[in-house]
């Protein structure tokens, strides 16, 4: 990182954001992050603790240790690794075992981070690859906890059948907002607490308002259409966006400026990946949840995405033709598949 | 036989059960061909047109030669010897008729006769065995779009993971991961992102 002349050669959120300097964007994540916090911490009590606390000891630590050991200078200061910690705490089931948060915060932050050369070079979500690699690695340790007053998680449930309105008709959608009575993981539950980060994070104009925006309208259409198609109540939309962890995926997650494209379209095809994969996932996948999984996804489509040769910061007439191709072959995809 | 079956077999031929990233087929191209996004839509369209053609070939000869005979155990061995010629003719052909095709596609060509994509997608197509559920023909077109499916989620990987080594290729990766290491590193990563989409078929 240091180049012969001794000062800390610094990369991204500038690019992404010119006005912004990486702390204040980061204090302004913590900050956002507060309200989630306490909601967790008097939901869960002493277990979200813990799992934040280990959580932010192995990626900080990982991080402190590895440019200590290499004897590179670096800065704590910044607060990327911080954020990262945090964030992958609140996607943990509540129940997951402390060892498993730990190996997967060390190999996240290794893996994700580390080996591409440190803050603002990873091409992948740190917390989203950390979580995807527990997911597979320990699968059967993340068991949702059964909650005896709400019962399964609602997407675990719903995941039996989709479109069943019996179903949905046992989660009150008000609960599933405020986050009261319902099991998940320990930082999706309350939509409040998500969107009143979300309106500071955009206030402050520390996040792209397009990402999260495009991203939930997506699953808000794609939702809406299937409704339509299988005739279930218009809740059914309201229950996708507030249900497992797209709120806080599209708000926390999928902003990260470092791996989000740079151009203003570009942000609007990738809310709109993020939004097709997660719902697909939903409803035709073998797991529940796939915001986690779409969010490392499309990921992959950001260096592609910002190509000098065809990046634009404006919409032209191609691009919004190939954009509505594509909505219209997703639309299509979703018919032919709910139709079934 | 309806629509929907080409859908799902393209789909799921070009996502669900991607040829590299859930199939671990034909890493080599994915590897050495990626290091520039040109290069590797270059390989990506020399890829689907020898799928293509060499999924009709190894179908019509398996079934109409192979299968009759009872040697269906020496469809490897002739499968190689069909594509492996099929690419020399191939490239005989379009240096003769068309130069322009010949230039971009001139150096990807001889190396796909070892690429395993083609042979594992053909030998696939046969295993699956549409030739019992639908008549010769029927499996036919299945097949060839299964083919299609696979060339299609060949590209799109190539095209991402090309974009990716660009922006890498700028970045300050710490020594001992530059170049091909960290390039695998994303592999992986990759891979396991796609793990999210399984059984969505």
């Amino acid at each position: 990182m240091a180049s012969k002349t001794g000062f800390l050669r610094k990369t991204s959120p500038y690019v992404r954001e010119p006005k912004a300097k990486v702390e204040k964007m980061m204090y302004d994540v913590l900050i956002a992050l507060i309200p989630v916090i306490i909601f967790t911490i008097y939901k869960y009590e002493f277990t979200a603790v813990w799992i934040i606390l280990v959580s932010i000891v192995s990626m900080v630590g990982t991080e402190f240790l590895y440019y200590k050991l290499r004897k590179e200078p670096f800065t704590m200061k910044n607060g990327t690794a911080l954020i990262s910690a945090l964030i992958y705490a609140l996607i943990m089931p509540d129940v997951t075992p402390l060892w498993i948060v730990f190996i997967g915060g060390v190999f996240g932050m290794y893996f994700g981070k580390l080996v591409f050369g440190g803050m603002g070079a990873n091409i992948f979500n740190v917390a989203g690859f950390a979580r995807v690699f527990i997911v597979i690695s320990f699968g059967a340790f993340l068991v949702y906890d059964v909650d005896t007053v709400a019962g399964a998680t609602a997407l675990g449930v719903v995941k039996a059948n989709p479109f069943d309105m019996m179903i949905l008709g046992d989660f009150n959608l008000w609960n599933m907002f405020t986050g009261v009575g319902e099991a998940g993981s320990i930082g999706e539950l309350s939509g409040i607490a998500i969107l009143l980060g979300g309106l500071y994070l955009a206030f402050r104009k520390s996040l792209d308002w397009r990402i999260p925006v495009s991203y939930i309208g997506t699953v808000l259409g794609l939702s809406t259409i299937a409704a339509l198609i299988v005739g279930a109540e218009m809740t059914y939309p309201l229950f996708t966006i507030l249900s497992g962890g797209i709120l806080f995926g599209a708000i926390f997650m999928a902003t990260d400026p470092i791996t989000s494209p740079v151009t203003g379209p570009g942000r609007i095809y990738y809310g709109f990946g993020l939004g097709v994969i997660t719902f697909f996932i939903r409803i035709f996948g073998a797991l529940p949840e796939g915001v986690v999984f779409a969010i490392l996804i499309m990921n992959m489509f950001v260096p592609a995405l910002d190509y000098y040769k065809w990046a634009n910061s404006k919409f032209t007439i191609k691009s919004t033709l190939v954009f509505s191709v594509v909505v219209l072959v997703t639309v299509g995809l979703l018919v032919v598949g709910v139709w079934q | 036989m309806s629509v929907a079956v080409f859908f799902t077999a393209l789909a799921s031929a070009m996502l669900i059960n991607n040829v590299i990233l859930m199939r671990f087929l034909g890493i080599c191209p994915f590897l050495g061909v990626s290091k520039k996004i040109e290069s590797s839509i270059g390989m990506s369209f020399a890829v689907a047109f020898v799928m293509l053609v060499a999924t009709l070939f190894t179908y019509i000869i398996y079934y109409t030669l192979l299968e009759p005979f009872d040697i269906e155990y020496l469809r490897i061995i002739a499968f190689i010897l069909v594509i492996a010629s099929l690419v020399q003719f191939v490239e005989m052909f379009i240096k003769k008729f068309s130069k322009g095709l010949y230039k971009s596609l001139g150096i990807y060509l001889p190396l796909i006769t070892t690429n395993c994509a083609i042979l594992g997608v053909a030998e696939g197509n046969i295993i699956i065995d549409f030739n019992s559920s639908y008549n010769f023909f029927g499996g036919l077109a299945l097949s060839l779009t299964n083919a299609l499916g696979a060339a299609l989620g060949f590209g799109l990987i190539m095209f991402a993971f090309s974009a990716i080594r660009v922006r890498l290729d700028a970045q300050n990766v710490p020594k001992e991961y530059k170049g091909v290491p960290i390039s695998l590193v994303v592999a992986g990563i990759m891979s396991l992102a796609f793990f999210g989409l399984q059984g969505l078929i």
